[in-house]
């Protein structure tokens, strides 16, 4: 008794065995709590028999009879009296307006709970349970069950009366009844049977497995999973039966529905009460710590467990086992237990006399709980966070709070500081308690990288407190936070302050000198934070300078800067040149040259028109510190005096220097002289005359080099490209050693054959090239001419045949198509052979092609013409072409004469003379017969072209000689054997020239350019291979056969 | 339908255990006996209707209460609630019969303010040869505590039938006299439901018939 009336609240660890289960770290599925209040009281004296659940209540029923109704918290809404003995079973409808309740000694009361009208029907024995039709409350549904040693059906009838039908008897006293639906489940002593009320009949039998068990002692638990499902309990098995419509094919007289076991187990202890979850199974259990041993010995009975199990087919698994410490435990027997559960949520009352417990499903809050209890703050606090929304007794901070408080016992000030950031967020008091605790356990370290610094800010005395806690240990750590902390978080006086304090003990501390600077930086005093950047020669300064535009307070530091770090400086004062102007700096560096000088030079290469007026000092800079920058200077600089320079230069003996300013003076010679003398560098010498590209200058080079014999060598091996070599050799005193002239000599000789190769094959190329427009021009030439109705004679047109055919008639076809009656033309008859076209002779300035074409198609035209015609025409012309050709022979040797004494006798000359003859005479011969033609054959109108000068005339003619070359063939015979005449002397002239050409071509050349051009000619000897000379060569080619 | 009784008393039967309580029950109210029975747990009942005089029924309920020392905690309640009880002793068990006096007691302290009308019996009577407490001895017990004694045996139904009609009509007799009144929410004794025709036909026939002797 005593120990009922101990008041206890709480908690889980009360009920739930710690020995075992708890000590693992899995977490228990289940919350014990102990219904008290209103329960306390009634257990005090009385002991509860069973208990049914409601959603909204509770109904208790005690062994000295009375039924109680309670909230779920244990207070007594209602009480009844019902019986002097024990309430064997209470039992609601759904809607918990009724209420059907069976005691010990036979009574069965069935009544509204608020109305108390009903049904009271003593029995002759004990009722042990009593069962209301799930729907009571419908009038269509007033139906109950009792189970005594027989079951009763009470159904009312339209009369208001009680009707009774027994259902089945016959088995002993019935233990339980649980109806759900239209199923009735009862257990008797056999078995348990289920009725189908809607069909009325009985459809399964599930007999009792261990008959030894007295079935009072341990009685059968039953209960609905679901509609069809059923759980049965008895002793210790359990069978779970579906119930299934049977197939209405194998039905004949048998029930529509049967019963199949789908699971069938034994368990450990004996079953004191059956709760479904989910798919799971809540199974209270009875346990005999020595089950051999028979009731005698109270020490046997241990405290009831409450497991939760996961039924399989043949077997099960424990999800979680809890040992209940409920009051008086030892004194009850299984029967004394029950377990009632709530349809709707997870809750399960166990009952027993002295005490009733109830088990939850652990929500997030226990689940937390556990977490903090197992030290798993972390999981604790992760959960809390998760869901926050339905945590009631658990609170993300305190959970936070807690872990904090853990890890700083623990010692992993680390972790804790670094939780206080995620636990303490916006909280700015437990911010400042968390601190003040760091504090005092002397871990401000620890905090200091955590505390806040956006938009939450503390009191400026914390973060100072801290970084004075740093600045005392751990300098490092100081500057760390001054850099990391917003400026504005402290009283930045007061850490400058005591920053000073700390370096008054120890000056030169860069760290602190930095962090002062920092602190300087955002204080803005820019000054003095750049005076301690420059002291520290810390690069940082540019960026501090460039980032707070300090350019006007670096102008007197500008020698600092740039002793410190010349290149950054430099590009710093040049990037910023508007900021700090050139002057500025450049009178600041006034007394560091050398300083002057880089910035001067980087200057300039940024831009060679900046500080031109600075260009003059600066040849002297270079000169004394960057001398193999002061020639690039010199040459890329367009402002620096050249006198100056020259001065400069000239003093220091500069050579290079100096030729190069003498050059750009215009003193070439000098320059030249002074690289003579002063180098004695006669490449160099060279180099400087080809680069100045003056005759004068050679001839300086040449005499001044001519009593050193190593200048010539020099000379004659690189002058052949620009000068002739003649002229130097022949200037070359008798007698003189001169090192090396074989090879020079050879080597000259080398270059000049190279040429001569060159030309050679340049010679053949254009061989080729005439002879292959020669025979295109053949080619067009034999192409007929039509003459028709419709073509008219240009002279007088009118159609250039004659209506009559059977009238003769002459017609003069030109190769140009041009057509006219023979009467037309206008010198008829007087030089018939030399006839031209008048339309193209008026209009003709040189192509005398198209005449020489028509001309040849004269010819085939007249092979259509009457015989007679024919005949008549070509020995006019005839004899005149032969004339012409003898003519030009005679002139042509008569000119090769004349060229030929005019050359000087080279020896090189002479020995090529015999071969050149020819050619030569072949060349003037070009020149002259078509002249002489012209003057003789050309109508009045080309006179005037005549009169032009010899050169230019002389060209144009060469053109024009094409025609009468043309001409000659196509007066005679055959054009084809005259073609063919031309190519095999063509071959002969290649075989002829094959071998000598080299030199003989050479000369021709020479000969020809010899009048007019002049020594520099031969500087370009690729240009000597013009366009007109090479058509002036082909035609040469071509007379030659013409002319044998 | 209900059967007809003027009164239904409750009687208890209590006594230590392996006395014999519940199979003397059992003869009386099954008319049979087991011979193995399981020990009782807690209290059951059982009724029966009994003719103490021709017309006049009585019924019976009689509760069965666990003898071992467990359960009494539980049974007083019952105790409370009857107006009369059989205390059974074991002739063959001394034991036994000493505890007669604690029951008395017990049952004596639980039923306050009512009074229970006692009888005691001498249970298992057929076992002669292992009697251990005469029937004098338990006479003068009954005698001391005001009560009848009567020998009985389940398995020979020796008596069985007489000790419970003895002990009600003992009762009735209370109740006729008033000793014994039916009170409300003491269920000792209540008075049934009898057809008043059939009732004061059988009390004239009753009175008339008293009248002639």
């Amino acid at each position: 008794m005593a120990e009922v009336q101990e008041k206890d609240k709480k908690p889980s660890e009360e009920f739930t065995d710690e020995s075992e289960e708890e000590d693992s770290e899995e977490e228990a599925k289940l919350k014990y709590e102990r219904l008290s209040n209103g329960v306390t009281e009634i257990l005090k004296n009385d002991a509860a028999s069973c208990m049914t659940v409601h959603d909204k209540f509770l109904a208790l029923g005690t062994h000295f009879g009375k039924v109680y109704l309670l909230d779920i918290q244990g207070n007594v809404t209602q009480k009844f009296v019902i019986s002097s003995v024990k309430i064997n079973q209470i039992s609601l409808d759904e809607s918990g307006d009724h209420v059907g309740i069976c005691s010990e000694d036979g009574k069965v009361q069935v009544f509204g709970l608020y109305t108390r009208e009903g049904f009271h029907e003593n029995f002759d024995c004990p009722v042990k349970v009593v069962a209301l039709h799930p729907q009571f409350s419908r009038s269509n549904c007033k139906q109950f069950v009792t189970g005594g040693n027989k079951l009763l059906l009470y159904e009312r009838n339209w009369l208001n009366r009680w009707k009774t039908v027994v259902l089945h008897e016959g088995e002993g006293t019935i233990t339980n009844i649980q109806w759900r639906a239209n199923l009735i489940a009862w257990a008797n002593n056999v078995g348990v049977k289920i009725y189908d009320i809607s069909t009325k009949q009985r459809i399964t039998n599930v007999l009792r497995d261990n008959v030894s068990l007295r079935p009072d002692m341990y009685p059968c638990s039953l209960c609905w999973k679901d509609n069809t499902t059923l759980i049965v309990g008895w002793g210790t098995s359990i069978k779970i039966c579906a119930v299934k419509e049977r197939n209405p094919t194998e039905m004949r007289d048998l029930p529509s529905r049967y019963v199949e076991i789908v699971s069938a187990f034994e368990t450990e202890f004996f079953i004191s009460g059956l709760a479904p979850l989910v798919d799971q199974l809540v199974v209270l259990f009875f346990v005999k710590e020595n089950p051999d041993q028979m009731v005698t010995d109270e020490e046997c009975r241990a405290r009831p467990r409450l497991d939760i199990i996961q039924p399989l087919p043949e077997s099960y698994e424990e999800i979680s086992s809890d040992a209940l410490t409920v009051r008086n435990f030892q004194d009850n027997e299984c029967r004394d237990y029950r377990l009632a559960h709530a349809e709707g949520e997870p809750l399960f009352y166990i009952i027993s006399p002295k005490d009733i417990v109830v088990a939850k499903e652990r929500d997030q809050d226990d689940h937390i709980d556990w977490l903090l209890v197992k030290e798993k703050y972390e999981e604790a606090l992760m959960a809390a966070e998760i869901s926050f929304k339905n945590i009631k007794r658990h609170d993300v901070q305190k959970i936070g709070m807690s872990f904090i408080n853990h890890l700083v016992e623990k010692g992993d000030y680390e972790n804790a500081a670094r939780k206080c950031q995620k636990v303490l967020g916006k909280n700015m008091e437990l911010w400042e308690n968390e601190v003040y605790r760091f504090k005092t356990i002397g871990q401000l370290k620890a905090i200091s990288q955590y505390l806040p610094r956006g938009d939450l800010r503390l009191r400026p005395a914390i973060y100072e407190m801290i970084l004075h806690e740093f600045l005392k240990t751990d300098y490092e750590g100081f500057a760390t936070l001054i850099r990391e902390w917003p400026g504005e978080l402290y009283n930045n006086m007061a850490i400058v302050q005591a920053v000073n304090d700390h370096l008054k003990r120890d000056p030169s501390n860069s760290i602190l000198l930095k962090t002062l600077a920092e602190l300087y930086t955002y204080d803005q005093r820019y000054d003095k934070a750049l005076e301690i950047y420059l002291r520290l020669r810390h690069k940082d300064v540019y960026q501090l300078i460039h980032k707070h535009n300090l350019f006007s307070s670096i102008e007197d530091k500008i020698v600092l800067l740039m002793d410190f770090d010349k290149e950054k400086a430099v590009d710093m004062l040049l990037d910023n040149e508007d900021k700090i102007s050139i002057d500025r700096v450049v009178e600041e560096l006034a007394n560091r040259p050398e300083l002057l000088h880089v910035y001067l030079h980087k200057l300039f290469k940024r831009d060679h028109h900046k500080g031109q007026k600075y260009h003059e000092r600066q040849i002297g800079l270079y000169a004394e510190y960057d001398r193999p920058n002061l020639l690039p200077f010199l040459r890329d600089s367009t402002h620096c005096p050249l006198e100056k320079a020259l001065e400069i230069c000239q003093q220091r003996n500069f050579v290079e220097e100096t030729v190069f300013l003498l050059s750009r003076m215009g003193n070439c010679r000098r320059a030249l002289q002074m690289i003579m003398e002063e180098l004695g560098d006669v490449d160099k010498a060279i180099e400087f005359a080809k680069e100045q590209d003056d005759g004068e200058l050679w001839d300086d080079l040449i005499s001044y080099s001519i009593d050193k014999p190593p200048f010539i060598t020099g000379l004659l091996n690189n002058i052949g490209t620009h000068v002739d070599p003649i002229l130097l050799i022949n200037r070359i005193k008798e007698g003189m050693e001169i090192p090396n002239l074989r090879d020079s000599l050879v080597k000259i000789l080398h270059d000049y054959n190279l040429q001569i190769l060159l030309r050679e094959g340049c010679k053949k190329i254009l061989v080729a090239d005439s002879l292959s427009l020669l025979q295109k021009m053949h080619r067009t030439q034999m192409r007929g001419v039509r003459v028709n109705e419709d073509s008219i004679c240009e002279s007088c047109h009118a159609t250039i045949l004659p209506s009559e055919m059977m009238k003769s008639f002459s017609v003069v076809v030109f190769h140009c198509r041009h057509m006219f009656h023979k009467e037309c033309l206008p010198s008829q008859g007087t030089i018939p052979g030399l006839q031209f076209c008048n339309i193209c002779s008026a209009k003709r300035r040189g192509p005398g092609r198209r005449g020489k074409k028509t001309q040849l198609l004269l010819k085939k035209k007249t092979s259509i013409m009457p015989a007679s015609k024919r005949e008549a025409s070509p020995p006019d012309s005839h004899p005149k072409i032969k004339k012409l050709d003898e003519d030009e022979e005679d002139l042509a040797s008569r000119a090769t004469t004349a060229t030929d004494s005019s050359k000087t006798g080279n020896m090189l000359e002479k020995t090529v003379e015999p071969r050149t003859k020819k050619k030569r005479s072949s060349s003037t011969e070009g020149e002259n017969t078509p002249t002489k033609i012209c003057k003789q054959s050309s109508p009045p109108k080309d006179s005037s072209k005549t009169s032009d000068p010899p050169l230019k005339k002389a060209k144009l003619l060469n053109a024009t000689s094409a025609s009468s070359c043309g001409e000659t063939p196509s007066q005679n015979a055959n054009s084809k054997a005259s073609l063919k005449r031309t190519a095999s002397t063509e071959s002969e002239d290649e075989l002829s020239s094959s071998d000598s050409s080299k030199v003989d071509f050479f000369r021709a050349r020479d000969g020809d350019d010899k009048p007019s051009q002049d020594q520099t000619d031969e500087t370009k000897p690729a240009e000597a291979f013009t366009e007109p000379e090479r058509r002036d060569i082909s035609v040469k080619e071509h007379q030659h056969p013409l002319e044998k | 339908m209900e059967t007809i009784w003027l009164y239904q008393f409750r009687l208890i039967v209590i006594g230590d255990s392996t006395v014999g309580k519940s199979c003397l029950i059992r003869r009386f109210t099954e008319g049979r006996f087991a011979q193995v029975s399981d020990p009782t747990v807690g209290v059951d009942f059982f009724s029966r209707l009994v003719e103490i005089e021709p017309g006049k029924r009585i019924k019976l309920q009689i509760w069965d209460t666990a003898g071992q020392e467990r359960f009494r905690s539980i049974t007083r309640a019952y105790y409370r609630n009857s107006v009369g009880g059989l205390l059974l002793f074991d002739i063959t068990n001394r034991r036994s019969f000493q505890n007669v006096h604690n029951w008395l007691e017990e049952a004596r302290s639980h039923v306050q303010p009512h009074s229970i009308v006692f009888l005691l019996v001498g249970h298992k009577c057929d076992l002669e040869a292992q009697r251990q407490v005469s029937q004098h001895e338990a006479e003068k017990l009954a005698g001391a505590y005001g009560m009848r004694y009567v020998e009985t045996s389940a398995r020979d139904a020796i008596n069985v039938e007489k000790a419970f009609v003895d002990l009600t009509r003992e009762i009735f007799e209370l109740v006729r006299n008033g000793d014994i009144k039916i009170q409300d929410g003491w269920e000792g004794v209540k008075s049934g439901f009898v057809p008043n025709t059939v009732h004061s036909s059988e009390e004239v026939t009753k009175g008339s018939r008293q009248c002639f002797c």
